[in-house]
């Protein structure tokens, strides 16, 4: 009997692991530094054009169906109801990088975001696949779990 | 004896004492928890995030220290017949709260600084968390019942209504924190 439970015990362990053994935290010297930063500028740019009122241009950095749904007016609406909760965005800085995918061809960059009413950081992801191009881009509260 | 000591400490260890000891372990308790990002607002409620000052970390744990308190006390002044000291209260529900030291402590390691959801290291730190609440609560349950000399019917349902009572003012007045006016 208690064997049983202990190999239902090491299953269900091996379970849970191998829900989230797609995705790797890189160290700081595995990272590729020109990566991280068409991703810091992408996201630096596109919320200091929302800020000052305008715009993000996509040009072909991002893939397509990412481009499609940024529309000038989704990106309005958009920084429209986080500026009302959040306020105005301030700045944000590199926090962690993460791999996801057999060969790991994906590449999650996540930043800490100050805005100006909130007391608590955002988190500022940006998520580029393996030919380079930003393929998701998103902002929510920061969590030190990667969800 | 000793393990008497670790659920039930305040025939022992009680008014300003408690406090004195209670105040440190809360103070050493948010530190841990803003080095570690772990927030521990409500008693019912764990979030990891290395994301606002030290302050921040530690006016939760003393919200919801106090609310706690508060609701402890005015149950006991509604329901006991006995003279009831404040000072007892909130002694004992500071110290009560030691055991939650022990998910940003578990924390402290690196491997969980930063994992992913549902990963076994989010589960890991969670049973180590339920088993600090169920700790804390017990040591509230005891001090509570020290404190204010209450019994059976009067004692249950008075402490589960303050514990959520607690918990709803705590989630109001956190959540009012985060946003600058």
């Amino acid at each position: 009997m208690k064997s049983l439970v202990f190999i239902l015990g090491v299953y269900f362990i091996f379970s849970l692991n191998s829900c989230s053994q797609d995705f790797k935290k890189l160290d700081n010297t595995e990272l590729d530094k020109i990566k991280l930063q068409i991703a810091q500028n992408f996201a630096v740019n596109y919320l200091t054009k929302l800020r000052e009122g305008s715009f993000y241009e996509f040009h072909d950095e991002a893939i397509d169906a990412l481009k499609s749904q940024l529309t000038e007016q989704n990106q309005k609406l958009i920084y429209h109801q986080l500026s009302d909760k959040f306020g105005d965005f301030k700045s944000l800085e590199y926090a962690e990088t993460w791999i996801q995918g057999n060969n790991n061809s994906i590449l999650i960059f996540r930043f800490k975001s100050n805005f100006e009413k909130s007391k608590k950081k955002l988190e500022v992801r940006v998520v580029l696949n393996e030919s380079g191009k930003i393929a998701g881009f998103w902002i929510k509260p920061w969590s030190d779990m990667l969800k | 004896m000793k393990i008497n000591y670790l659920y039930a400490p305040f025939t022992r260890i009680a008014g300003l004492k408690s406090l004195l000891i209670g105040l440190i372990g809360l103070f050493i308790t948010a530190y841990l928890a803003f080095l570690t990002g772990t927030h521990l607002n409500g008693l019912l409620n764990l979030d990891f995030a290395k994301d606002a000052d030290f302050v921040f970390y530690l006016l939760e744990n003393l919200i919801n220290w106090v609310s706690i308190s508060v609701f402890l006390f005015l149950s006991g002044l509604l329901l006991s017949k006995s003279r009831i000291r404040i000072i007892d209260i909130f002694g004992t529900s500071v110290l009560s709260r030691l055991p939650l030291i022990i998910a940003p402590l578990i924390r402290s390691f690196p491997f969980l600084q930063s994992f992913v959801f549902q990963s076994w290291k989010m589960y890991l730190i969670i049973v180590f968390y339920l088993v600090s609440v169920i700790w804390t609560i017990i040591l509230l349950f005891n001090g509570f019942r020290i404190s204010c000399n209450l019994k059976n019917e009067r004692l249950i349902i008075s402490f589960i209504i303050s514990i959520l009572f607690s918990e709803i003012v705590t989630r109001m007045v956190i959540y009012l924190l985060i946003f600058k006016t």
